[in-house]
């Protein structure tokens, strides 16, 4: 069969590669999408699915193809080519990051997790905390999670290693910072106390978190080493859906998990999209990194992994050359030979940066990061990874390369538009024939792929939003790839007050740039007899980009934040003691702050403003676990009562009740995945996008016009974290909200 | 023999075209309305009726140009024509008068309107176009010093102005012709014929023809033919004219034109007795009627008459076959392969145009085995340069062969200048052989909306084309494919080489005979080269290619026919019947019933305003759908075909595989000897044959319209070049005509791949665990 397949595809190839007419060019595109439509019907069929991305493909190369040897502008018009080459490089560079993104979805893997065996035979594992100035309470949750863990207790040694309370901030010259350190180290260390895992404070911050896990290293033994991010939450089962890979297979140095993320990014928050909408992660975790973990390529994202000490030992620990120590770490160990395993199941529970400008530190971060391995690295040309893996390596870092080309696309129509560059010869019936033609099969191909955890559209918005500023990244990284240094990325921040972001002036800039262009656009086409084909073609071209950046103005108008802890809906069984009464009650949602209770046999009295003290009981293992709360709120729904709870206190035994609650079920964390991963097709997309464009640039307009007003009422603040009656107060970096606000009236000028 | 004589007289022109160029003058080839007459026009304007043109023989002592009628008008508001005659050294130093005899369309604005006439690059006259109600006598006495002798150039540059209308259609109204008869240079003293060169002036007939009659005993014999055909070429060669029109006969002709006798030694008793006596080699001398030539190749052997004629070649012919070499070269570009031309090269020259409307026409002679498609472009790098205050409509057009295949809009109001912009034109609008180009740049002004008489500006430029304007060949793919007639009218393809070749006449009587030498002659003109011919009465040999001439058995001529000594074995079976031309046009066979349907549909058709919507929509969606079926099919500008071989064709012109398929047979079919003649006469026409196109053509009997069948399947007769190059674009040639087979072949291609990698891709990397 090979020596019949491989011939035919060859020669498949050198026909593609043939320049030939219009007409060809049409009827080859509609079999072609014919083909590729036929192959989408049965998705579960690997033979369809392949049929699928190989017809794509071919439309695809047919455009790359005619786009090189037709439509680039003479060479001695260097004012048309320069700018028409460097659109060429772009697009190039999209239809590679295709190929590559194709080859690496053909099959995603699903694992279902083997038995972990003998209790006795389990290895040991040390769990690692690394934190920076993440708060107590935050780190309180984590440690109280991991030590949840279902594992035997003493093969389980969980550290936090603080890297803000190292020696060297201790002593550091500025009173200020040697002070908030020497506090942060004692009470983390209070803290650790209280919960039973080991504190550890380096002496000095080198190289970032890889030096302060390499740490970590130093001063464990355990056979497998778990990361997770100080506000990453395991659930339960964290350990049992992991280890038993590494019983498998003796060369596994690495099971990643997924993030899964309880608060909504800026632009989720801001478009109001968190409750429907797939994260942005999610076309990551649940199909790249399954993708990549076909070809033993899914790679270690920093958080929410076990890893094998005897891999890591043969590469010195972590790597911490790039500051995405993570990817680079997966890498060198790939190169050894040893083996990665994805599992997509979310196994924790963290924050994601909410305001837009930790959002866009974050992927600044990444994005530089990525491209320093890319430079410093050559995974394409790393030696001992096989030929898939150096695709996949070689394909994750240069994705982060999608700011130049984003930015291409969104400018490139303005050089036609106001100065009549033709830098894309073509006419409208070429234009239908190849560049329409592979438009609609990328579509279609973006939905078939990722249609179930991505929206039409989403791609381009998140690409556009980060594009801005993380062109500046790549500039400097290229410019110098040992520069970049490791920023903690701030989480956990909320804003009281809806207000634009301080990083908005680009994006209205771009918007009031574009939306001219749109205007003279339509004054050429209205005025111009001649003006014609390629000019409606570059107008439409502009229209999309100013929707684009119109929704855009959406995510840097942000909206104000009132919840400061993020709920999970549980739906957890459990007894509540009001007074002498007994209830059986559903506890609706949990959160670091409180509960939210649901009665089914008759409400007992509860008043919100006395504050009624109440204890709930959980169950587990035939073991009760008790804490107090205080009734914050009620009220009544078809016949049943719902009131909101909040801790009365939050002592190391209320923390890992909570997380008891909160994390002991798995497929909580998985129904609220699912539950939003529904596929919205191509027009419905469309003109929810396009409604986006003009209701969230006119929103966005609203906020820079001052035309905010929001009413402000008070709420309660957390219960403190206790330890050995002391209280902890949180630290002065964290935002100190005076006055939380609640839901108000917006008031239009 | 013909071998000798092809590299002898390649030799010679090549050494020609060494020869350098001297003063240039503007394109003759400017595009040029074809009428059967001088006289007759296209013009809306020229409703008047004709007056007849005395039809008669030109004046006597009148030295006619050497270009054919065609090239007798000059259209627009500025045109150019290059003409040449021949002087010998005595008509040189007598000196004497150009005439033109020229009238002009009635739209042509005599005030402004002028006519300038260069002698050999230098100014010699120019005066006011002023005839618009018939041919009007121009004469300008020409010095001795202005003229060579040899040959000498005029060109006249016509700059036309509309009297009522500033439109860029009105252009179209204005044209200038001269009477090719009456035009000429009068020289001062009486032509005689002495030396080859006196040929150059010899006359034309009444009909505008060279009349060459070759003079033949009665006793027709191939070898007798086969030994006067090289003269006949040579001749052809010699005086470079597309108007021959060859005879065959007993007796000498009469009238201008040049009577041929080429014979041995062992032929001259069969001769007609007053040519036996001529001396051996090559003569010429009056043939005793004025304006009548005799040329005569007498040798010994054939052998001995193929080296006098080589003598002749290369000592008294020599000089003047290199100039008209380079005479035939202006307005056209010899195209090869992945070469870059300039308009210069066609003989253009730079010069400010201050009309609407500005044409420039060109020829680019394709090579013959070019296969048109879509796998690359010719680039046109314009060189030019608008003035400001152009109207936005203003654009820049490109025509090829009639057709516009690319627009380039002039969007800067303020002027543009252009180096080197590159404007793509589609190797699918040309074809093999001449291909007609037309750079036409349309430059309307605001003011010419009004046209009012104060405020036109007739002088004032608005555009200048330059000559470094580049023409771009790619690399072409390259097969030869027949039927194509194009080809074979552009470059007497598939005979021109070295490969000898078949004239094959079925039924030798006079007016085939005649036909074949017109044909022989004409190819040899447009090969530009003596063609490898061997003359055959009877049937071709299936393994050789072929001219055949052939005429129907069934008509009248029959028996006029038998009456010559050779005739072909009529009751041996006809090897090409009639049928197989219509044949390949069957297809296409119009369908009378649905123009009925049509002509009905029209008569009882609902008014515009009261039909419905839906209605309105469904038509407008049926014409889209057919007007995408027909781009589908790349015939987005061509008429519908009317099928050959139907009996009211004079003559039918084909190309198909010999029966064994080893060569290919060009017929020409009739359905009677004199049918062929008059055919032939029409089908070398040098306003129809430069047209010639598709797989094959008919001419109608009534009416003489030549009616082009494009090929409904071409066969591949040779593959010169076999590099993967080459290769490559044929097949995206071939594949871009039959897409059907591209698309299914891809499908099954990369089919059967992704069915492989379905099957190999889940056998690699890491599987997914089985629930």
């Amino acid at each position: 069969m090979k020596f019949l397949a491989v011939p035919a595809g060859a020669l498949g190839l050198l026909l593609i590669l043939l320049p030939m007419s219009l007409q060809a060019q049409l009827m080859l595109s509609c079999a072609a999408l014919g083909v590729m439509f036929l192959g989408m019907t049965r998705p579960e069929s690997p033979v369809f699915r392949v049929v699928t991305l190989v017809f794509a493909g071919i439309i695809a190369l047919r455009y790359g193809f005619w786009r090189t040897t037709e439509t680039l502008p003479d060479i001695s018009e260097p004012l048309n080519f320069i700018p028409g080459f460097l659109l060429y490089i772009a697009e190039m560079y999209c239809l590679a990051m295709l190929a590559i993104s194709f080859f690496m979805v053909v099959a995603p893997v699903k694992r279902t997790t083997p038995d972990m065996g003998e209790t006795a035979d389990l290895p040991t594992v040390d769990v690692f905390i690394p934190s920076y100035n993440e708060d107590a309470e935050l780190l309180a949750m984590t440690l109280a999670a991991a030590k949840s863990m279902a594992y035997p207790k003493d093969k389980l040694n969980i550290f936090l290693l603080d890297d803000g309370g190292t020696e060297a901030k201790r002593s550091h010259k500025d009173p200020r910072i040697s002070v908030a350190a020497l506090r942060r180290h004692e009470q983390l260390k209070a803290l650790c106390a209280a919960m039973g895992v080991t504190y550890h404070a380096r002496k000095k911050n080198d190289h970032a978190k890889a030096g302060n896990l390499n740490e970590g290293l130093k001063i464990s033994t355990g056979d497998l080493v778990v990361v997770f991010d100080a506000d990453h939450a395991p659930v339960r089962d964290f350990l049992r859906e992991t280890v038993g890979f590494f019983a498998k297979d003796e060369k596994l140095f690495l099971v990643q998990t997924p993030h899964y993320f309880l608060n909504p990014d800026p632009l989720e928050k801001n478009l109001k999209t968190f409750a429907r909408m797939p994260s942005e992660n999610e076309m990551f975790y649940s199909i790249l990194q399954r993708g990549l973990d076909k070809w033993n390529a899914s790679f270690f994202c920093g958080s929410a992994a076990v890893l094998r000490r005897a891999a890591l030992e043969t590469t010195d620990g972590f790597s911490g050359q790039s500051i995405t120590e993570d990817c680079e770490t997966a890498l060198s160990l790939h190169c050894q030979g040893w083996h990665s395993v994805y599992v997509d199941k979310p196994l924790i529970a963290g924050l994601q940066p909410e305001t837009f400008v930790s959002f866009i530190g974050q992927r600044a971060r990444w994005c530089q990061g990525m491209l320093q391995i890319l430079i410093l690295k050559r995974p394409f040309l790393a030696k001992g990874l096989t030929i898939p893996q150096r695709i996949c390596y070689a394909g994750i870092n240069m994705f982060w390369l999608f700011p130049i080309s984003r930015l291409a696309f969104m400018f490139s129509p303005l050089l036609y538009i106001f100065f009549s560059l033709e830098i894309y010869r073509a006419n409208i019936l070429e234009f239908a024939s190849y560049a329409v033609t592979y438009l609609i099969s990328s579509f279609a191909m973006q939905s078939y792929l990722y249609g179930r955890v991505r929206w039409p559209w989403i791609s381009e918005l998140y690409e556009y939003v980060q594009a801005v500023f993380l062109f500046g990244s790549i500039i400097s990284v290229v410019r110098n790839p040992r520069k970049p240094t490791f920023n903690v990325t701030a989480k956990g921040q909320t804003l009281d007050k809806s207000m634009l972001s301080p990083l908005a002036a680009p994006y209205f800039a771009i918007f009031f740039l574009l939306l001219a262009a749109a205007v003279y656009s339509g004054y050429r086409l209205l005025t111009e007899p001649v003006a014609g084909e390629l000019l409606m073609i570059v107008a439409a071209w502009n229209l999309i980009n100013l929707g684009l950046a119109g929704a855009a103005l959406g995510a840097i108008a942000e909206r104000r934040e009132l919840r400061r802890n993020q709920r999970l809906p549980v739906k957890r069984h459990a007894l509540i003691h009001v007074g002498e009464e007994l209830h059986t009650v559903i506890i609706q949602d949990a959160s670091s702050g409180g509960i939210s209770v649901e009665f089914i046999d008759g409400a007992p009295k509860l008043d919100p403003a006395a504050e009624t003290r109440a204890t709930v009981e959980l169950r587990r293992g035939g073991q009760a676990i008790l804490f107090d709360v205080l009734c914050r709120s009620r009220r009544h729904n078809n016949g049943t009562t719902v009131a909101g709870f909040a801790y009365a206190e939050r002592t190391p035994r209320t923390v890992m009740a909570i997380a008891e609650l909160m994390y002991s079920d798995q497929s909580v964390l998985q129904d609220r995945l699912v539950r939003r991963q529904i596929r919205r097709n191509f027009f419905w997309g469309t003109t929810r996008f396009a409604l986006w464009s003009v209701t969230e640039s006119l929103r966005a307009i609203r906020y820079s016009a001052g035309l905010v007003r929001e009413t402000m009422a008070k709420s309660f603040d957390d219960a403190p974290l206790v330890l050995n009656d002391n209280k902890i107060t949180p630290l002065p970096p964290k935002t100190d909200d005076a006055a939380p606000v609640q839901p108000g009236v917006h008031l239009y000028g | 023999m013909a071998k000798f004589l092809h590299a002898a007289l390649s030799l010679s022109l090549m050494l020609s075209a060494a020869i350098p160029a001297s003063a240039q003058s503007l394109l003759d080839e400017t595009p040029i309305a074809i009428g059967k007459e001088p006289g007759e026009s296209e013009s809306i304007l020229s409703t008047r009726s004709v007056v007849p043109v005395a039809k008669a023989a030109g004046e006597p002592g009148l030295v006619p140009f050497e270009q054919s009628a065609a090239a007798f008008k000059l259209s627009g508001e500025d045109d150019t024509g290059r003409f040449t005659f021949f002087l010998s050294s005595r008509q040189m130093a007598a000196g004497g008068t150009l005439a033109l005899a020229y009238r002009n369309a009635v739209s042509v604005l005599p005030d402004t309107s002028v006519m300038d006439v260069a002698v050999n690059g230098k100014p010699a006259g120019s005066f006011r176009i002023a005839a618009p109600n018939g041919f009007k006598r121009q004469e300008i006495k020409l010095s001795p010093q202005l003229l060579v002798a040899g040959r000498n150039q005029v060109d006249i540059r016509v700059r036309q102005h509309h009297r009522v209308d500033c439109s860029l259609e009105a252009t179209y109204e204005l044209w200038s012709e001269l009477d090719p008869a009456k035009t000429g240079f009068v020289a001062g003293n009486a032509k005689s014929f002495t030396s080859p060169d006196d040929l150059l002036a010899v006359a034309r007939t009444a009909a505008g023809r060279t009349d060459i009659r070759l003079i033949v005993p009665r006793a027709l014999s191939a070898d007798l033919l086969n030994d006067a055909t090289p003269m006949l070429q040579t001749l052809a060669l010699f005086l470079g004219r597309d108007d021959l029109d060859v005879t065959v006969a007993e007796t000498p002709g009469s009238g201008p034109g040049i009577d041929l006798y080429a014979f041995t030694d062992r032929i001259r008793l069969l001769m007609p007795e007053a040519s036996r006596s001529r001396p051996y080699g090559v003569v010429v001398a009056d043939a005793g009627e004025a304006g009548r030539a005799v040329v005569s190749l007498h040798g010994a052997t054939h052998a001995d008459m193929e080296s006098r004629l080589l003598a002749a070649i290369a000592d008294p012919m020599k000089a003047s076959l290199a100039s008209g070499r380079l005479a035939a070269s202006h307005g056209r570009i010899d195209i090869s392969p992945s070469t870059t031309y300039r308009l210069a090269d066609a003989g253009y020259e730079s010069r400010a145009f201050a009309g609407r409307l500005s044409r420039t026409g060109f020829d680019m002679v394709m090579p013959s085995d070019f296969y048109p498609g879509d796998y690359a472009t010719i680039g046109l790098k314009l060189h030019a340069a608008t003035s400001p205050g152009l109207k936005h409509t203003a654009q820049f057009l490109v025509r090829v062969n009639d057709r516009v295949v690319t627009s380039y809009p002039f969007r800067r109001r303020e002027g543009e200048q252009f180096d080197g912009k590159l404007i793509e034109l589609p190797l699918r609008a040309f074809r093999p052989g001449v291909n007609k180009v037309e750079l036409i740049a349309e430059l309307p002004i605001e003011a010419d909306e009004a046209c009012a008489p104060e405020a036109r500006n007739d002088d004032q430029p608005r555009f200048i084309l330059l000559d470094k304007t580049e023409i771009s060949v790619p690399a072409l793919a390259r097969v030869g494919r027949l039927p194509d007639i194009a080809a074979l009218a552009g470059n007497a393809y598939p005979f021109a080489g070295e490969k000898p070749f078949d004239i094959a006449i079925e039924r030798p009587d006079g007016k085939s005979v005649g036909a074949a030498m017109t044909m022989l002659s004409r190819l040899a003109v447009a090969a530009g080269s003596p063609l490898p011919a061997e003359i055959l009465l009877g049937k071709a040999s299936p393994s050789r290619n072929a001219l055949v001439i052939a005429t129907d058995n069934a008509f009248a001529d029959l028996g006029a026919a038998g009456k010559t000594a050779f005739i072909a074995d009529e009751t041996a079976p006809d090897p090409l019947p009639t049928a197989a031309i219509a044949d390949t046009g069957s297809a296409n066979e119009p369908d009378n019933s649905s123009e009925l349907l049509d002509a009905f549909r029209r008569s009882t058709a609902v008014p515009e305003g009261e039909r419905s919507a839906t209605t309105l929509a469904g038509e407008w969606l049926a014409r889209a759908a057919g007007r995408f079926g027909s781009w589908l099919n790349y015939q987005q500008d061509r008429d519908d075909f009317a099928a050959h071989g139907a009996t009211s064709d004079l003559v039918t012109l084909s190309q198909r595989p010999s029966p064994t398929g080893e060569a290919t047979w060009t017929v020409l079919r009739a359905p009677s000897p004199s049918d062929l003649a008059a055919g032939v006469q029409r089908l070398v026409d040098p306003a129809v044959w430069k047209h010639l196109d598709g797989g094959s053509v008919a001419i109608e009997t009534a009416s003489l319209d030549v009616r082009a069948l494009p090929a409904a399947s071409r066969f591949v007769t040779g593959i010169d070049d076999r590099s993967p190059g080459n290769l490559r674009r044929l097949a995206a040639a071939w594949f871009s005509d039959n897409f059907q087979f591209y698309v299914l072949l891809i499908v099954a291609a990369m089919g059967l791949f992704a069915l492989w990698l379905g099957w190999i891709i889940p056998r690699k990397g890491a599987q997914s665990d089985n629930d």
